[in-house]
């Protein structure tokens, strides 16, 4: 309901916005030309809270400027009261002000939060793809489990189809973004964390890590490839015929540090792998879904097994 | 050479010229200053006016004269990070290796808030607030003094990993388990810890002095209500200090037992939990962002009322702001990893709580600007930071709300866009805030002005260069560009970055001219000489003493009646008043204690990062027989006599005279 409302409002202001920044316009921020419904959101959300705010800095600034040159020492025509310091209407004015704000963007905060919940399906007629998304030193690996194959820095998908994205490290903290697409997310080892995302538009959309996990950092970059059903089709056989296997060991032989060029693509991937990679931090012998995670409760009808967001459970 | 632990001849980074050079251009210094003292003599007066020194108002020196080094030390890894990304674009891999770029940004982050900031804001503390509440000295000027070498043995660790070993390259938040030993088995990683570890405890026994010296030592009449809005700010900064820091050192501590005895508090194996190590950090590292930021406010509070010749407006509302942000800054750390996949009732929670604190902040904005409102309001230094301030920081608060919002962090977290936000309120909200009470009481620390043309120099430098340098990284943060990259594919980025590194270079502009003001003044200090004390036609008691105040401050106790004790004392004709009668005054005694606690702190920290054990536990040992024999000695104090204090007031009325003001 937000999301009609914002964006009704968002696409009028939008157009302001675009006017203004004229210059660069908003094509060419990745994070503000979005191609899915959560960036949609995302988009609007920045342009309205960034007009609300200028209600605030116009005023302060004019204030300021204004003040500061009307009551200059060498003035000695303006008022001066040098004793004054109170006033009930004023201090009723400087906190109303903000509180009003305040209130106003508590509402947005609040629903816009609970709509881009990154754990929440994206509502679709299309069956989502599944996707597993591995961080390793310096690569991403997505695993297709549905259908057994697999590729490193690069993967692919139908648009109007939800992707269901489970995430997860092979050692320190990652975070998962695509710029175009919105909401990003960490992949920590030992633990799995979710995320929803869906593109109406064909085309290589730029991802990466944005958390700092050392030398090949920078390089830690990918691609979504946003494609037609059809293409997606070829892409997989692609996939199929080019890759070869890939089981656990290969896997830690991959997810050695290193930086990669070009995509590599792996038919018949052990299944299970993703959860494999989870319960390699997990002492055997223990349940892995028996590690609570602290004070990340929530209500998660998709899987019971644990209540944190970020669950430790192996992805079946 | 398992005497030396870890530490070998390949420790010396030799193939590395950059830092070679950096490092003898370090000990070329230290040694010129070293050869400068012995060359003039001047040893003794070193050791006993300021090494073994307990005198707040020396102390305060000393902690600004480390906190311009680290700032200078801090502006060059920007600058070296400005030129690594100016060029290392599609393709170029720039002059830096990846290990030295992670080394330097998380070097400049660690330096200017630990060793820039922390100093700058307890150096002015020291220099401001004992006099402002009319208090001889503060409550504990030894455990000051301790305080003071703790903070620059750590920094001096700092220095050392540039020339032994290297720095940690895990940024300035020190994630685990990037931070862990599996991930990073270098020292690095280790200087960081002990040097936090070893300023933490320095800065958490800053804490409890400052906070027992205002409660404790304001002179007669000074009720709550009537405290200067510095010593205000003051109080709740050494609040947040004293019950923020703890969680750093746990937090610290704990990953010091995984890196050091294989345990596993934030392991990805054997059931550690890397999550709690984000959290724990910003329990304590959101309130210090408020500890950065509000004595820089209660500065600007007294800049906005001296300079605009009358009383702040809103005090109650003031005081009520600054006391309802020290509060909520314990409730919204979250608002650092919403990525983290929360649910969103907690992120909601968060997200609202941060708004929340942007409404006290707002309130003291415009308190501010109704200062200015009918007044007269004199363009000094001072004042144009307050107003450059104003504007600047309010857009940098700005785009906090915008991060504060969950829906829009999700893409902005991360990103040059946060980059941009945080220098956006830092550098304004604390630097210039620090620059602004810099140039306000260095006449009373010193006893002559800072020359203020050069001073306007410095500020439109700072002023234009930080737009330039940083208004192109919220349009970088929007074209998703991660932070911490040492190259990069895309060639649209590159503009903007080479626009952010000439502005780097006005705000050099700035520190040279910052520093030519330094020189000039001390030059022309005949002429900028402040006789009365009171230069700006001050309002607070610190402006009732000489400058630089005599030893004891005030040679008798002020009694206070207004919040503009002083200004209320001169329209009342009852400032400088000269009593009847002269008393002894007792002072705190210097001590060598202190400076030497700092000095084994350094070897002790050095010999826990190097793991040698046999001078870890000397030290460790030396520390604690100091601090008994210290503990042990009653004589602590003497006595100034009363003819003493007579012939330094007297020399002062007969300049007062001089003058004219009395
Ligand atoms: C005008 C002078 C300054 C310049 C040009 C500058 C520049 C930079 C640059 C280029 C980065 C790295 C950005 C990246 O990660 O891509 C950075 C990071 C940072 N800066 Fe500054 N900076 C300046 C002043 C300051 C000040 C005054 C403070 C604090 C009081 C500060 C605190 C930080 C922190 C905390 C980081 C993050 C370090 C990290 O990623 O771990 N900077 N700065
Ligand atoms: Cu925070």
């Amino acid at each position: 309901m937000l999301r009609n409302n914002l964006g009704r409002f968002g696409g009028l202001i939008s157009l302001a916005l675009v006017l203004m920044l004229s210059g660069c316009g908003l094509d060419s921020l990745s994070t503000m030309s979005p191609v899915g419904p959560v960036g949609d959101v995302e988009r609007d959300l920045t342009i309205f809270t960034l007009l609300a705010m200028l209600f605030v800095l116009i005023p302060i600034l004019v204030l300021t400027l204004g003040i500061a040159w009307r009551y200059r020492a060498s003035n000695t025509n303006s008022t001066y009261t040098p004793k004054w310091g109170h006033s009930w209407i004023v201090e009723m004015f400087v906190w109303g002000g903000p509180i009003v704000i305040l209130v106003i963007l508590s509402v947005v905060a609040w629903i816009s939060t609970h709509d881009l919940d990154p754990y929440k399906a994206i509502k679709s007629d299309a069956k989502p793809v599944h996707i597993q998304a591995v961080a390793t030193q310096w690569k991403w690996i997505f695993i297709y489990p549905e259908q057994g194959v697999a590729s490193v820095n690069e993967f692919a998908f139908p648009v109007n189809v939800p992707l269901d994205i489970s995430l997860t490290s092979d050692n320190v903290m990652n975070s998962f973004m695509i710029q175009r697409m919105g909401t990003q997310i960490f992949a920590m080892s030992g633990m799995q964390t979710k995320l929803h995302l869906l593109s109406r538009e064909t085309g290589d959309l730029e991802g990466g890590n944005y958390q700092y996990t050392g030398h090949g950092f920078s390089k830690m970059r990918f691609t979504a490839k946003a494609m037609t059903e059809d293409n997606y089709k070829q892409w997989l056989q692609k996939v199929r015929s080019q890759g070869t296997p890939l089981d656990f060991s290969k896997f830690k032989q991959l997810a050695k540090p290193s930086e990669i060029k070009k995509p590599i693509y792996y038919s018949q991937v052990t299944s299970g792998l993703f959860g494999d990679i989870i319960d390699q931090f997990h002492n055997s012998g223990v349940a892995a879904s028996t590690h609570e995670m602290p004070g990340m409760g929530h209500d998660m009808k998709s899987d019971s097994s644990d209540s944190g967001h970020a669950t430790e459970t192996a992805a079946h | 050479m398992d005497i030396l632990g870890k530490l070998t001849l390949q420790s010396i980074p030799y193939d590395n010229p950059i830092l070679m050079f950096a490092g003898a251009i370090m000990i070329g210094t230290a040694i010129a200053v070293l050869a400068g003292v012995t060359y003039f003599g001047k040893w003794k007066y070193l050791y006993t006016e300021w090494l073994t020194t307990v005198d707040h108002k020396k102390i305060g020196v000393m902690y600004l004269i480390i906190a311009f080094i680290f700032l200078l030390r801090g502006f060059i890894d920007a600058l070296m990070m400005r030129a690594q990304q100016a060029f290392a674009s599609g393709g170029s891999e720039g002059y830096l290796p990846p290990h030295h770029f992670a080394e330097l940004f998380t070097g400049h982050g660690t330096m200017m808030i630990f060793f820039m900031g922390m100093p700058f804001l307890i150096g002015l503390m020291n220099i401001a607030v004992p006099t402002q509440i009319g208090a001889r000295d503060v409550a504990f000027p030894y455990l000051n003094a301790v305080s003071l070498w703790l903070t620059a043995s750590a920094g001096m660790l700092v220095m050392a990993s540039l020339i032994i070993g290297s720095f940690s390259d895990a940024g300035w938040t020190g994630y685990a388990p990037y931070s862990g030993i599996s991930a990073n088995p270098g020292v690095g990683v280790d200087y960081w810890i002990w040097a936090l570890q070893i300023s933490g405890i320095g800065t958490t026994i800053t804490g409890i002095n400052f906070f027992v010296t205002i409660m404790r030592e304001r002179a007669p009449g000074m009720k709550f209500m009537r405290m200067p809005l510095f010593t205000w700010t003051t109080l709740c900064t050494n609040i947040l200090m004293v019950l923020a820091f703890p969680a750093l050192t746990v937090v610290l501590a704990l990953l010091t037992f995984d890196r050091y005895l294989g345990m596993h508090f934030f392991t990805s194996d054997g059931g550690g939990n890397q999550m709690m190590f984000i959290n724990m950090f910003w329990v304590w590292g959101h309130p210090e962002v408020y500890i950065l930021i509000l004595p820089a406010f209660g500065v600007f509070s007294e800049v906005a009322a001296t300079f605009s010749n009358k009383r702040l407006f809103g005090y109650v509302s003031m005081v009520g702001a600054t006391m309802v942000i020290a509060l909520l800054s314990f409730t919204v750390w979250v608002h650092h990893f919403f990525t983290m996949a929360q649910d969103p009732l907690r992120n909601s929670i968060f997200a609202i709580a941060t708004m929340v604190i942007g409404v006290p902040t707002g309130v003291k904005i415009y308190d501010w600007i109704f200062t200015m409102y009918r007044g007269r309001v004199r363009f000094n230094l001072p004042m144009l930071w307050l107003i450059g301030f104003i504007i600047t920081f309010t857009i940098g608060g700005m785009t906090g709300v915008m991060l504060a919002i969950p829906g829009i962090d999700f893409k902005m977290h991360n990103s040059e866009f946060l980059v941009a936000h945080f220098h956006n309120v830092l550098i304004p909200g604390m630097l210039f805030g620090l620059f602004a009470g810099y140039h306000y009481w260095f006449p009373k620390a010193f006893g002559f002005r800072l020359d203020e043309k050069w001073g306007r120099r410095s500020f439109w430098g700072w002023l234009i260069g930080f737009y330039v340098a940083f208004m192109p990284l919220y349009v970088l943060g929007l074209m998703g560009m991660p932070r911490r990259m040492v190259s990069y594919a895309d060639p649209a980025w590159q503009p903007f970055l080479i626009v952010a590194a000439f502005g780097a270079l006005i705000v050099l502009f700035g520190v040279v001219s910052m520093a030519i003001q330094l020189i000039v003044s001390v030059r022309n200090r005949e002429q900028l000489r402040d006789i009365t004390g009171d230069p700006w036609n001050g309002r607070t008691l610190d402006w009732a003493t000489s400058s630089p105040p005599a030893h004891y401050n005030f040679a008798v106790i002020p009694t206070v009646e207004d919040i503009d004790a002083f200004t209320d004392m001169k329209e009342r004709g009852v400032a400088y008043r000269r009593p009847d009668k002269y008393e002894d005054i007792e002072m705190p005694r210097s001590t060598p204690a202190a400076l030497v606690i700092g000095a084994l702190s350094f070897f002790l920290g050095f010999a826990l990062i190097w793991h040698i054990w046999w001078l870890a536990a000397v030290t460790g040992v030396g520390i604690i027989v100091t601090v008994i024999v210290r503990g042990c000695n009653d004589n602590t104090w003497y006595t100034i006599p009363a003819e003493e204090v007579e012939r330094t007031e007297n020399e002062w009325f007969r300049q007062l005279e001089k003058a004219g003001v009395v």
